[in-house]
């Protein structure tokens, strides 16, 4: 009996070892240890065995049945990895191949810069507000200080759609609208487009956008608005950025002053590589800014006690800023929607 | 403003250009430019051409005799004013701005370098002959060293409240302030008022309001000539052109100490009078360019005794000019009022050195020195005599104030620590009269050069320009509030940049204005969109009421530069025009068009080309990010001017219409030269903010598993079956929760009006696992509904 188990298993084993497929494998697993298996069956002529001899011999049917049980599962993995192998193998790719791009669309320079410049200014718990676009002349410039007849108008030529309608030349009457139904104090900041007479071409634009902001509160100085700017220069620009103060001149601001940050091509040298630097002109300085002191008259115009509330305003074009950053050398290409433009960005 | 390096330091003392360019920016004039007028020539000496002959066969060319002192030259001569007289001239191998001097030869006659004008020696660009320099200049000697040739300039920006800027004399103040170094300023004898020039000249003010002072001198006896050459490269530098003497005076001393003057040819004051008057309507005043302008009877006009003789502020009549032959003149000093000028030079769009400063502001006790200052130099330079006396009427004197300033009230607006006394001492330095009231109040009396100061807010920002900005102390202000949350609109504008620029749609900003041709092609009738009265062109002079006319124009941008797949979107205002004299209208929009291959051909992918489907989509993406998706249905327009019929839709929100999505019409686009199909959308984002933008609400999904059924429905090919999609969904709603349309067939196996759509039902219960028979129930209902309501059966 013991011998006809070695017979069996020897010819599970050469048969294991020569099954070619999976199916096969499975022939032989029903063969020797299904239901009516050969070695099953063995097992079944247990009753014909000496009692003392039994548990030799059901001892060796069990180890025949896992030997040939264990050597079937071993060709069996052998053989999904030898398939899978082969199905990777002719899977295989040239990596070097370009991928599949999902189409990406591109926004605007000007409006990374400037959801930039508005997330800096709300964390520093400024609001962002909104004003009409045509704008009348006494929020676009009475109520700003510019009186009727004054030369400060120059600088700002308008473009009338109606008598006393104009398309705004700055945001700043926001400011003033925003003035008139709330109380001080005041943190906002107002974005938007502007329209100037102006001829398009490499550095002028008839629209462009600003980003203006106010601070109105008790005791504000003129330190604050120095303060608040170089804070937003610094996460701008970057810490290392210096910034420089000039007086100058805007009627709806007093004191007022223009800001220059260093220049970002020439750290401020004003030269590279033993050239003039041509960003700058030489000057290391680059003015991004114009700001100052709330004017008591812009106050008055809006019925805030100008002996009471202080303020600062500033005001900054995104054009020029994002010119600055991205090194772009002609503000018309913002609007004339170029896709080599555009897809740099 | 351009300011002579040479000139200035007539008044005070500098280092260099870099010192003044550094002092002017740090006392709020602008540096625009540094750089240098006129060179050392080596090799141009000044020389004498005693004789000029014309060269025989040469229409133009002269033979000079030159000789520089030591030897005679000959040299050829192209210029009309080659004659006896000195010159300078350039030796063979000087070296030139144009290049190096050579010696050449015209018909057998060999120049020995060349006789020179000024625009050669790059000077100015004056080309009308060569540079005759006065008789007395050294001859043979080189030019630069006999004369003040090379000069360093500073340009700046003067800001409009500053005017006194406007001027040589006004930047030395404010340097000689800054630096504590004196101002020197020459000194002048000033005649009486009254004396023989009053009784030679009668002057009247008929108009006290626009002009409130006039002055003026005469001085005879005077001889027209060219300008001594110092004067001639001050005013070079500044960029004037040297005219004769007697011009280039009245222009020196206007840039010296920005007191405008006007010079009149005495015999061409008709009774000796000077009449200041306003003007009469349509009246006519032909000013010295030879322009006839017509008045509009706010113009304050010079006139004699019979006829205006000048445009007053603005410019000299032609009918009274300082000739070649003058020899008496009668200068004018005169103060008139800032807003009269400007309106006359806006309205004549005429601007001139003059009117420029009269409009921002003069000093107008410092009329009566620019006259003198006039007077004397065309005595000292125009051999000429001074009338003894001078003529000024000033009806009523015109006050300065007098400004109270509070120590406390600099140091609280600047958030300085300045004492009363600093203060005082910054406000002395400007000349200005400072006098304590007691231990904060200044009293600060202000002198005519400065206009701009009224206020003690004014007085506070001379305190901090002088204190110095790099000395403020930046400090953070506390934050008493939290920012307000981003309005409806600003959020709807945010979110629809980033689903577009996800989706592939890249973002267009084009100018708000663009031609009415443009727009009017994007309508069927003659529109109504807002237009600039004062537009740049026509171009520029309409607003745009549609985004699309601007994203169609820069997609045809693009396709002339080779560009042709594109997908572009912006989101801007529109402005819809309202009742005269009210504001626009102004609307948030978005709008996005595309054409060409939504999907490049690539090794691994078919090309596919943007369909009407894509720009659906991309609304109904839109939709979905503004939670509005049940709310928004697409309906088949057929009356749209922009769009093709049967590839338009109407979009809605709730019954109103809120865009449209679509094909745009073909003839359209060939004006554009766009020649490819361009489907696009617009979508009012104002009327979405205003429907508000929900948030996401969780709901919890089904327990229980749920199920497909496919459906293919047959019905006419003119069945819309948006629709019936609606009232699938709606049918029982507690039971149907999808539905996908997966399938549209037309052709072989149907009849040619019919198409064939498959659908597949989600059915799923929030209840319990739905048994076969009543999965079953759901199909057959729905199905009935069908048949009855649509007459639509199973293939």
């Amino acid at each position: 009996m013991i011998d006809d188990i070695r017979r069996i298993e020897d010819e599970a084993v050469r048969a294991v070892a020569e099954a070619a497929d999976l199916e096969a494998l499975d022939r032989l697993r029903v063969r020797f240890l299904g239901k009516k298996g050969e070695l099953t069956l063995v097992l079944r002529g247990m009753k014909d065995v000496a009692a003392e001899d039994r548990p030799r011999f059901g001892a060796a049917v069990n180890e025949a049945k896992d030997r040939v049980e264990g050597l079937i599962e071993q060709r069996l993995a052998a053989m999904r990895e030898e398939q899978q192998r082969k199905e990777l193998e002719s899977a295989r790719v040239d990596v070097t191949l370009p991928g599949r791009k999902p189409a990406r669309g591109h926004l605007s320079p000007l409006t990374i810069v400037y959801n930039e410049i508005v997330d800096i200014f709300r964390a520093m718990g400024f609001s962002v507000e909104d004003g009409p676009e045509v704008e009348t002349d006494w929020y676009n410039f009475t109520a700003l200080n510019f009186p009727p007849d004054h030369p400060a108008r120059d600088a700002q030529q308008s473009l009338f759609v109606d008598d006393g309608i104009l398309l705004r030349t700055h945001t700043s009457p926001v400011q003033i609208r925003v003035m008139e139904r709330q109380a001080p104090p005041v943190r906002m900041i107002c974005p938007g487009w502007v329209y100037r007479s102006d001829t398009l071409d490499a550095s002028h634009s008839p629209m462009f956008s600003q980003v203006e902001g106010l601070l109105v509160d008790r005791r504000v100085t003129l330190g604050d608005l120095f303060g608040v700017l170089d804070e937003f220069v610094h996460r701008f620009f970057g810490s290392d950025m210096k910034t420089r103060y000039r007086p100058s001149f805007f009627p709806f601001t007093e004191p007022s002053a223009e800001v220059d940050v260093s220049c970002i091509i020439c750290k401020g040298t004003g030269s590279l590589g033993g050239q003039t630097c041509r960003l700058c002109k030489g000057t290391g300085w680059k003015e991004i800014l114009g700001s100052g002191l709330v004017d008591p008259n812009v106050f008055a115009a809006v019925g805030y006690d100008p002996e009471e509330w202080t303020g600062f305003a500033f005001g900054m074009g995104i054009e020029r800023i994002a010119m600055f950053r991205y090194g772009v050398d002609e503000i018309r290409h913002f609007f004339e929607g170029d896709w080599r433009f555009v897809s740099q960005f | 403003m351009k300011i002579s390096l040479q000139w200035l330091r007539e008044y005070v003392d500098v280092s260099s250009a870099d010192e003044v360019a550094g002092w002017c920016n740090a006392r709020g004039m602008e540096v625009e430019a540094v750089y240098t007028t006129g060179h050392d020539f080596d090799g141009v000496v000044i020389a004498e051409v005693r004789s000029a002959k014309p060269l025989e066969g040469s229409d133009h060319l002269s033979v000079c005799d030159v000789f520089d002192g030591a030897s005679s030259h000959t040299v050829l001569c192209g210029a009309p004013n080659a004659a006896p007289g000195r010159f300078a001239w350039a030796k063979p191998g000087s070296r030139l701005p144009l290049g190096e001097v050579g010696s050449k030869a015209v018909r057998g006659v060999e120049s020995a370098g060349m006789l020179v004008s000024k625009r050669e020696l790059g000077l100015t660009d004056d080309h009308s002959g060569i540079w005759r320099l006065p008789d007395d200049a050294p001859l043979g000697a080189l030019l630069h060293k006999a004369y003040p040739i090379r000069d360093e300039v500073v340009e700046i920006d003067v800001t409009a409240n500053r005017p006194d800027l406007l001027s040589i004399v006004g930047v030395a103040r404010e340097i000689a302030a800054a630096t504590c170094r004196p101002l020197h300023k020459p000194s002048l004898s000033s005649e009486p008022i009254g004396g023989e020039a009053a009784r030679r000249v009668n002057v009247a003010i008929e108009a006290p309001d626009l002009c409130p002072r006039y002055t003026g001198m005469i001085v005879g006896g005077l001889r027209v000539s060219p300008s001594p050459i110092w004067m001639q490269r001050r005013l070079e530098a500044v960029g004037l052109r040297s005219i004769n003497n007697l011009v280039d005076i009245t222009n020196y001393v206007l840039f010296e100490c920005g007191q405008p003057l006007h010079a009149f040819d005495e015999r061409f004051l008709a009774g000796s009078t000077i009449v200041v008057r306003k003007a009469a309507v349509g009246e006519v005043v032909t000013t010295l360019d030879e322009v006839d302008r017509v008045m509009a009877g706010d113009e304050v006009l010079i006139c004699d005794a019979e006829k205006p003789v000048a445009l007053g502020g603005v410019m000299g009549g032609a009918n009274s000019l300082v000739g070649d032959d003058t020899t008496n003149v009668f200068i004018e000093s005169a103060y008139f009022a800032p807003t009269s000028i400007r309106r006359t030079s806006t309205r004549l769009g005429l601007s001139t050195d003059s009117s420029y400063r009269f409009e921002r502001g003069i000093d107008v006790d410092g009329v009566p020195w620019g006259l003198h200052r006039a007077a004397s130099l065309m005595a000292e330079l125009g051999g000429g005599r001074i009338v003894p006396g001078y003529i000024d009427v000033y009806p009523s004197v015109v006050e300065r104030p007098e400004v109270r300033v509070r120590t406390t009230r600099v140091n609280h607006v600047l958030g300085t620590e300045l004492t009363q006394v600093r203060v005082a001492e910054l406000l002395r330095a400007l000349e200005l009269g400072v006098e304590p009231k007691d231990n904060d109040v200044l009293s600060v009396r202000v002198p005519g050069f400065r206009v701009d100061l009224v206020r003690e807010i004014d007085m506070i920002e001379e305190v901090a320009r002088c204190h110095g900005f790099e000395n403020v102390v930046a400090t953070l202000p506390p934050a008493r509030s939290a920012p307000k949350p981003f309005t409806a609109v600003q959020r709807a504008q945010s979110i629809a940049r980033d689903v577009l620029v996800g989706m592939g749609y890249s973002e267009a900003l084009s100018l708000a204005m663009t031609s009415p041709d443009l727009l009017d092609r994007f309508h069927r009738e003659p529109s109504r969109y807002v237009r600039v009265r004062n537009p740049l062109s026509v171009e520029l002079s309409a607003l745009r009421d549609s985004l699309l006319p601007t994203l169609c124009r820069g997609i045809a941008f693009n396709m002339a530069r080779q560009q042709r797949d594109l997908a572009v979107f912006e989101t801007r205002r529109t402005y819809h025009p309202t009742r005269s004299g009210e504001l626009p209208v102004e609307r948030l929009r978005v709008a996005a068009a595309a054409c060409g291959r939504r999907i490049g051909e690539e090794w691994s992918q078919q090309a596919v080309d943007f369909d009407f489907f894509d720009l659906k989509g991309a609304v109904e993406l839109l939709m979905e990010r503004f939670r509005i998706t049940e709310r928004v249905g697409y309906f088949p327009i057929s009356d749209d001017p922009v769009l093709v019929e049967g590839l338009a839709a109407e979009v809605r929100l709730d019954a109103t219409s809120i865009g449209r999505v679509g094909r745009i019409r073909p003839a359209i686009l060939a004006g554009l030269d766009i020649d490819s199909p361009v489907f696009a959308f617009e979508i009012d984002m104002s009327a979405i903010a205003e429907a508000g933008l929900p948030e996401a609400v969780y709901k919890p999904w089904s327990r229980f598993p749920g199920t497909t059924r496919d459906l293919a429905l047959v019905m006419s090919l003119e069945t819309a079956v948006g629709p019936l999609v609606e009232a699938l969904l709606s049918h029982d709603p507690a039971r149907i929760r999808g539905v996908e349309v997966f399938d549209v067939y037309q052709g072989a196996g149907l009849d040619a009006s019919m198409k064939s759509v498959a659908v597949r039902l989600q059915i799923q219960s929030d209840e319990a696992t739905l048994t076969a028979e009543e999965i079953e129930a759901v199909t057959s209902s729905a199905l009935k509904m069908l048949s009855d309501c649509y007459g639509i059966k199973l293939r």
